[in-house]
């Protein structure tokens, strides 16, 4: 069986040779910067690679065929090579005594601290004070890009050497979490509960423009991808933060026809990446068509291995859940960290629908050798 | 016209009733205090224990805790010369490093309809900004955030910068955020924590009862 075979026996709910692993290419199943350069410290070969960032605000790279050979790793991600296009109104790039600041095509201000700060975080918004239709007119809407199409190579050679690809890059966010990246999360979340036609509207456009983004991607690549991601973040450390309701009435209808529309291009599998717990909204999140969640947030609230294989396992496939990296894998011991990935393997592993990560991508502060006693206890107990 | 309509509509979060409900009390003579305990503050009281159960979610207590708003600052005009009462006093933010608010948000939202005057600092707040604040402020409770674990430290720099500075005695110190938890609280000597806004208010509450 090849890497390939691999993951879509374990996407269509089959039991193959080992356990799939994606480490480095899934949408939350990558490597920050910061914990990269101590992976290529621990290999030998930190000066043998330049670092590529594949998603700024989370300073996530995209890790080399080098190291995911190492890794033994069955997925690989599409290095995206937009072409140029005309530069947003909104685009900009500063920095100030203390910070780092950009704005991107979504008029999004982001600020990453000189002292300490490993992340750009959302700190400024274009439509913050819109209080009606009028006002949201004035948004000016980024172009999907266009893709070179010489990059089509990548994946073919991925295709012929046997891995499972991915395009793990979101146009936005999804449709529950663009609005927040142009009115501001309490603003998009107000105007969810009070104005839903303004968010519909929003969500219309948003559609389109997604629709254009995938249907560029797939220009280039074309019966190529296997698996691709939207981006939502439905839950907290606790629960939903909108209601099954609102997300069944209002948002996952987008998803849905999104998702018709990929689906409509190939066989290629849906995964929700969201955090948090969102449990209560799996059977919703199935209807739409989504065949895969990542991450799965076992240290969410309703979010147990067990829970959720018992109830859902079936229906969806857990792309993540592997260990805990809010505590065992940044904070536990070597031991801690292989009792609960062997653990948690027992519960995803049986029937299929379980593809191997940590719950997300792996941050600054996790010791080499918790990821290491992770890969070992992984590559000891991954065989069916 | 009466609190509990009032009440009611600060539940629903209707902002624009509860504008209308608040003006038409006053006018007719209700006490302002009244208005704002029996009729606003009730509201919340409502909404509070409602999301903590997962009967209401964030854009219904957004849209509460505006309205509630809106009716308090119509309420403060009626009230101009007079001191509002406060049952205590909060400093608020993020820690350093940690640009995340909105959980941040809704805690000091909840905190003030529960009756208590909060400071704000905003999000990545050096151990300093808070040291400075709790001595302009004196407040009874200094309450810390933070989304990442790699900020979670922070938490701790705070508390020691309080003992440096001899303040640790002189204020309640209460943490909050994802992956926090009552465990990192105890390892770190803070005197609470809470999983989400509405018992962080009430934490609040019994911390400043004690």
């Amino acid at each position: 069986m090849n890497s390939r075979e691999r993951v879509l026996c374990a996407l269509n709910h089959k039991e193959p040779d080992r356990i799939p692993l994606d480490l480095g290419s899934g949408h939350a199943c990558k490597f920050t910067k910061y914990f990269y350069l101590k992976l290529l410290d621990y290999f030998g070969i930190k000066d043998e690679e330049e670092l590529e960032i594949c998603h700024t605000p989370y300073q996530l790279v995209y890790a080399s065929d080098k190291v995911l050979d190492l890794l033994k790793c069955d997925v690989r991600n599409a290095r995206l090579r937009p072409l140029p296009k005309e530069k947003s109104p909104y685009e900009k790039k500063w920095e100030t005594e203390d910070s780092y600041y950009y704005i991107n095509e979504w008029g999004t201000k982001y600020r990453k601290p000189k002292d300490q700060g490993l992340y750009f975080d959302l700190v400024d918004v274009v439509l913050a004070d819109a209080k009606n239709e009028v006002d949201d007119e004035k948004f000016i809407w980024p172009t999907p890009s266009k893709f070179d199409p010489s990059s089509r190579k990548e994946l073919e050679d991925y295709r012929a050497a046997g891995y499972a690809t991915t395009i793990s890059e979101v146009f936005g966010n999804g449709f529950f979490q663009t609005g927040p990246l142009v009115y501001g999360y309490e603003n998009w979340f107000m105007m969810m509960g009070a104005e839903p036609e303004r968010c519909r509207k929003f969500m219309d456009k948003l559609l389109e423009k997604k629709i254009e983004y995938y249907d560029n991607l797939f220009e280039v690549y074309d019966g190529l991808v296997d698996v691709t991601a939207e981006a939502d973040d439905f839950g907290t450390q606790l629960g939903l933060m909108v209601s099954p309701k609102m997300l069944r009435e209002i948002v996952l209808p987008y998803h849905k026809k999104l998702i018709e529309h990929i689906k409509s291009k190939g066989d290629i599998k849906m995964t929700l990446h969201s955090c948090g717990s969102v449990s209560d909204a799996i059977p919703d999140i199935i209807e739409a068509g989504f065949d895969c969640l990542n991450p799965v947030q076992i240290s969410a609230a309703k979010m147990s291995p067990e829970y959720l294989k018992k109830n859902f396992g079936n229906d969806i496939t857990f792309w993540g859940g592997g260990i805990n990296t809010q505590e065992t894998l940044c904070k536990g011991t070597p031991q801690q960290v292989r009792d609960e990935t062997k653990r948690n393997i027992d519960i995803f592993a049986p029937g299929g629908g379980f593809v191997f990560s940590p719950v997300h991508n792996i941050q600054e502060d996790v010791p080499i050798e918790n990821f290491i006693a992770m890969w070992e206890t992984f590559q000891d107990n991954c065989k069916y | 016209m009466s609190y509990t309509e009032l009440c009611a509509e600060v539940v629903n979060g209707n902002e624009s009733k509860v504008i209308e409900l608040t003006k038409s009390l006053l006018e007719a003579g209700y006490d302002p205090l009244e208005i704002m305990n029996k009729g606003l503050i009730a509201g919340m009281d409502i909404v509070g224990p409602r999301f903590k159960n997962g009967e209401m979610f964030v854009p219904e207590v957004l849209l509460s805790a505006r309205a509630l708003h809106s009716g308090i600052n119509i309420v403060k005009e009626a009230l101009v010369g007079t001191d509002i009462p406060c049952i205590g006093k909060i400093v608020l933010g993020t820690v350093k490093s940690d640009l995340h608010d909105i959980g941040k948000n809704l805690v000091g939202m909840m905190m003030e309809s529960a009756g208590f005057k909060v400071i704000d600092l905003g999000v990545d707040v050096p151990e300093e900004t808070f040291i400075e604040a709790v001595k302009e402020h004196k407040p009874d409770i200094l309450a810390l955030s933070a989304l990442l674990t790699t900020t979670m430290p922070n938490m701790k720099s705070v508390i020691d910068a309080l003992k440096e500075n001899g303040l640790r005695d002189k204020v309640k110190v209460i943490i909050g955020g994802a992956p926090v938890s009552q465990n990192f609280a105890d390892e770190i000597g803070a005197d609470g924590y809470a999983p989400e806004a509405a018992s962080a208010a009430a934490l609040c509450k019994q911390l400043i009862a004690e």
